[in-house]
């Protein structure tokens, strides 16, 4: 019972033992401890040994006191000024699994969000349309180069009548037919904006893929005018490339416009064509089934690869069709 | 088409600099492509080629943008001889040929033409032949009239007569060109002819025989008119694209083949020829129109005003003629429109005509005034939206495929199931080439190949892409728009369970009632009810990569779709979790497994799933594998006691036992 000497030894083992504040705690009970503590007890029970005990143990009962006293502070100060956690801070970040977007998806968000800010309804129709709607019923006359321009894919239909515009089917070259679909499901005033696939039969490089992306608007009212076409193409390229962008207008001429404008946009100092545009010629709404001269409205149509190359300075326009992983995990 | 500034010059003698010009006619007019030196490539809108396709039309142009004075050259008609019946016009076909004019003149020897002209010449891209073909292509250039000049002695003539008509070539007939080739002509094509053979494929070409050479003594000239339609068709069918033929394809006006004959007449007589005689067939004569202009009618148009008498200018200077007994009130007006701007045909042409020339640039922007009605929903567009956030979210990068592929693709992604049944691939008739001459009827070959082509630079690829599908079934082409998911990973055949697990995750995201993916012959079927929505299958793509392709019917998932999140009641007993290790067969089915747990039909079981799978070398000899599944049950109206859940679990593990399944 007064071992000191076996006391201190198993202190020091329980106080290796002891990693937390909290174990550390129940060490200094147990030797120290006011009720129970062991060597508590021994320094108690000095009064009733002998005087000779009383002088040889009790300077060493004390000794071990002032040790144990000093030794839990000791481990204290070391247990907390150890981190709080086994983990190093300047490591880098796990990085979070994330899908990314297609930037053409991006660019389409962006310019749908642009849009219906202005009260437009964002319309789609089918990649494989009619010659009729694609280009007869937008003014387009049959057997006239105008129709050469866009180099159109045809397809295949053995049972068929290829002569009828109306069987006879392609895949679009313009997403403008649904001016005329749109004419004929919704009645004016409206303004839509509607985005697509579109196919031209050209060999494909930077500039240029057999299929592409087109964005068209159409407003109809009863008194929409040139001012108010140049109006919110303006505020669409200012907000989608930027309020700096530069654009010119250029005289020029479309089927199912009249008159029609050409739309550039300066790009690494150069003027690039980006849109065509006009007021939507009469003939678009007496073949959706209007009469004459009943409503009036623009429509412009760009091509969205282009617009998002200019963007986001891609040089490239095949890359948006390679499926290349490390284009689209830029964006 | 290619201009000359040094002839552009002669009819506007105080014309700006080149730079300028291009400027201008680019906001104003037609898109300069490109100019240098002397030379200017104009686009002319397939609209304008009758008034723009030559140097006078650019020249008007530039005389209405600037204000310039025009030095017409324009000859006027001179009388003409009295008609010796040496040469007879007729026309066949009064739709093929709208016009014909026919001039026959002794020539001096025929030498080459002068420096000034063959420049000209090559600046817009002919080459000098001699000096009366020269004079023919100059005012082809200069008018835009396209003429040809005939060796008079090498026709056939009786008595004296030469005959020419203009008629539909026969069967069997050939012509042996300027250029040395020799075309087989048909029913289909117009052509110049005199009494015994075509000389000319009419409005395109002319022939070898009967052409001007250095011996020739007497030419006639034709300046006709010919139906566009003819020439496009005739012109695409040989591919032969000629100055001449590229003119009128684009539908020029008859008026100008007077003014061609009478520029060509005053140039050949200055060179010493001597006007013989003529013949002219004009069936059905071109008329002027007048087109109504109001000035109100603009304002309304364009949302910016113009005087009547600005207007008036304007006409004026692009040769309309304002008629002086015009319209109604003292902003509307009558203008004769010549007949050779056929392009112009109402009100919104005229329009145009002042728009332009005040200059798009100038007119400043407008709010417009719109209705507040609710924007027209698109289903197409929604489900795309919302099915592009979702995978996103699970962390699948979006990719985009051509729609066209080959005979190729379709073999090599054989196992590949696209959304169709009984279905043929769609064929372009005129693709780029055979790698791309059918429409994909599914995303899933394509994803096939971006798997392929990624996997140079990664080990894990999880993509997916939205797009249109084709097929042909009972002879129509069918479009739908469809999903298509890839997760690919070197030698992991798990991928497919990722996709599995994606395509469950996505349609309960959707609140898709009763689907399931159901396995036949290792391939997933993916349904909700009796509704087909696609397939999960699992391909071999390049080395080592194994890829699971998802292909489903969007169009059917927009009907199936409940945007709509209904609440559950948050329990407010606590619910009790049990873990079940089991010990099973290497060859029993995880599935099968599930169902039959699912079918004791434990009261209360809130959910119960696969949380474990364990397999090692030792257990591998043995024939088994290791599984450990949470069970969790919920109670709402009470506290589960301990014997209710072992009730519970006792019926489980009773028919795991009845199964050979061991609980570890």
């Amino acid at each position: 019972m007064h071992d000191i000497s076996s006391l201190r030894t198993q202190f020091q083992s329980d106080l290796q033992g002891a990693a937390t504040s909290d174990a550390l705690e129940q060490v200094r009970l147990r030797y120290l401890g006011r009720e129970s503590g062991e060597l508590t007890k021994i320094l108690r029970s000095l009064k009733d040994l002998s005087e000779d005990e009383r002088r040889r143990i009790g300077p060493q009962a004390q000794a071990l006191k002032k040790e144990i006293e000093e030794a839990l502070e000791t481990k204290r100060t070391q247990i907390s000024a150890a981190p709080l956690w086994e983990v190093d801070l300047s490591a880098p970040g796990r990085k979070p699994s994330r899908g990314h977007l297609h930037p053409l998806t991006l660019a389409q968000r962006e310019i749908n969000r642009i849009f219906r800010d202005m009260n437009f309804s964002v319309v789609e129709s089918s990649e494989v349309e009619s010659e009729h709607y694609n280009f007869d019923a937008l003014n387009f006359a049959p057997g006239h180069p105008a129709r050469d321009v866009q180099d159109t894919f045809f397809l295949e239909q053995p049972e068929r009548d290829k002569k009828d515009p109306r069987t006879n089917m392609l895949l679009r070259t313009q997403v403008t037919a649904m001016q005329i679909l749109h004419l004929e499901r919704q009645k004016p005033p409206f303004q839509i904006i509607y985005p697509g696939r579109t196919f031209r039969n050209e060999a494909s490089d930077s500039g240029h893929e057999s299929n592409f992306y087109q964005i068209e608007t159409m407003v109809v009212g009863k008194d929409t005018t040139f001012r108010n076409f140049r109006f919110i193409l303006e505020t669409f390229l200012k907000k989608f490339l930027g309020e700096g962008v530069e654009f010119r207008y250029r005289a020029s001429y479309f089927p199912f416009t009249e008159p029609s404008v050409e739309v550039d946009v300066k790009y690494r100092g150069k003027w690039f064509e980006i849109l065509g545009a006009g007021m939507v010629h009469q003939s678009v709404f007496m073949n959706a089934g209007y009469k004459k001269g009943e409503w009036q409205g623009f429509a412009f149509g760009a091509g969205l690869d282009r617009l998002t190359m200019i963007k986001y300075d891609i040089p490239d326009v095949r890359l948006f069709y390679s499926g290349d992983l490390r284009l689209i995990r830029q964006f | 088409m290619k201009f000359s500034y040094a002839l552009l010059k002669q009819l506007i003698p105080k014309a700006p600099p080149l730079k300028k010009i291009a400027e201008e006619f680019n906001a104003r007019s037609f898109e300069i492509e490109e100019f240098e030196g002397d030379m200017l490539d104009v686009k002319i809108y397939s609209n304008r080629y009758s008034d723009a396709a030559s140097h006078l039309g650019i020249a008007r142009e530039t005389s209405a943008i600037f204000g310039l004075a025009l030095k017409d050259p324009r000859a006027s008609s001179k009388k003409l001889p009295k008609q010796k019946g040496l040469v007879k016009i007729k026309i066949e076909d009064k739709d093929a040929c709208i016009r014909y004019s026919a001039r026959v003149f002794d020539i001096p020897k025929v030498a080459e033409s002068p420096a000034w002209m063959q420049k000209i010449l090559r600046t817009c891209g002919i080459n000098p032949i001699n000096g009366i073909v020269d004079v023919m292509n100059y005012v082809m250039l200069e008018i835009g009239q396209p003429l040809h000049a005939f060796d008079a002695g090498k026709l056939a003539n009786r008595n004296g007569v030469t005959q020419m008509s203009v008629r539909m070539a026969k069967k069997g007939e050939k012509l042996n060109t300027l250029d040395s080739q020799t075309i087989p002509l048909d029913p289909d094509m117009l052509v110049i002819a005199d009494s015994e053979k075509p000389l000319a494929l009419a409005g395109i070409k002319g022939g070898l025989e009967s052409g001007v050479t250095t011996a020739t003594t007497r030419i006639i000239v034709e300046a006709a008119n010919f139906g566009s339609r003819g020439v496009f068709r005739t012109s695409r069918r040989l591919n032969l694209r000629t100055d001449a033929g590229v003119r009128f394809e684009h539908g020029l006006s008859p008026e100008l083949v007077e003014w061609g004959m009478e520029r060509a007449t005053s140039m050949l007589t200055e060179l010493g020829a001597r006007l013989i005689d003529w013949d002219e067939a004009y069936p059905k004569k071109a008329t002027d129109r007048i087109i109504g202009f109001d000035t109100e009618t603009y304002e309304n148009l364009i949302g910016a005003p113009v005087t009547p008498a600005r207007a008036k200018t304007i006409f004026g200077k692009l040769g309309f003629v304002v008629e002086s007994r015009g319209g109604k009130s003292a902003h509307s007006m009558k203008i004769k429109v010549p007949s050779w701007r056929p392009d112009l045909g109402d009100t919104e042409d005229l329009v145009e005509e002042v728009a332009r020339i005040e200059g798009y640039n100038t007119f400043s922007p407008e709010a417009p005034m719109f209705a507040i009605a609710p924007a027209y929903p698109d289903d197409f567009v929604e489900i795309k939206d919302a099915v592009r956030d979702v995978l996103v979210a699970f962390g699948l990068d979006e990719v985009y495929n051509g729609t066209f592929l080959g005979p190729v693709d379709l073999e090599e992604g054989k196992g590949l199931m696209p959304l169709f049944q009984e279905w043929q691939a769609v064929k372009v008739a005129n693709p780029l080439s055979e790698e791309r001459s059918l429409l994909r009827p599914s995303l899933s070959h394509l994803l096939r190949r971006t798997v392929i082509d990624n996997g140079r630079f990664f080990e894990k690829i999880k993509c997916f892409e939205v797009g249109k599908v084709f097929a042909m079934q009972k002879g129509v082409i069918r479009e739908r728009l469809a999903l298509g998911i890839a997760i690919a990973a070197k030698r992991d055949a798990g991928v497919i369970l990722e996709a599995k697990g994606i395509v469950e995750a996505l349609l309960r995201e959707f609140g898709v009632k009763d689907f399931s993916l159901e396995e036949r012959q290792d391939v997933l079927h993916v349904s909700a009810g009796a509704k087909k929505l696609g397939t999960i299958v699992l391909a071999l793509t390049g080395k080592h990569f194994i890829g699971a392709f998802a292909e489903l019917d969007l169009e059917e998932l927009i009907r199936l779709r409940q945007s709509q999140k209904v609440f559950k009641v948050l329990p407010r007993f606590p619910s009790v979790t049990r873990d079940l290790s089991l010990l099973i067969d290497a060859s029993m089915r995880v599935g099968t497994l599930m169902e039959e747990i699912r079918k004791t039909n434990p009261k209360l079981l809130e959910s119960f799933e696969l949380v474990d799978e364990y397999s090692d070398s030792q257990l591998k000899s043995q024939g088994k594998r290791s599984l450990t599944f949470r069970f969790v049950f919920q109670a709402l109206t009470h506290t589960l006691s301990e014997e209710d859940v072992n009730a519970q679990m006792k019926k489980i593990t009773n028919t795991l036992a009845q199964m050979g399944v061991q609980v570890r």
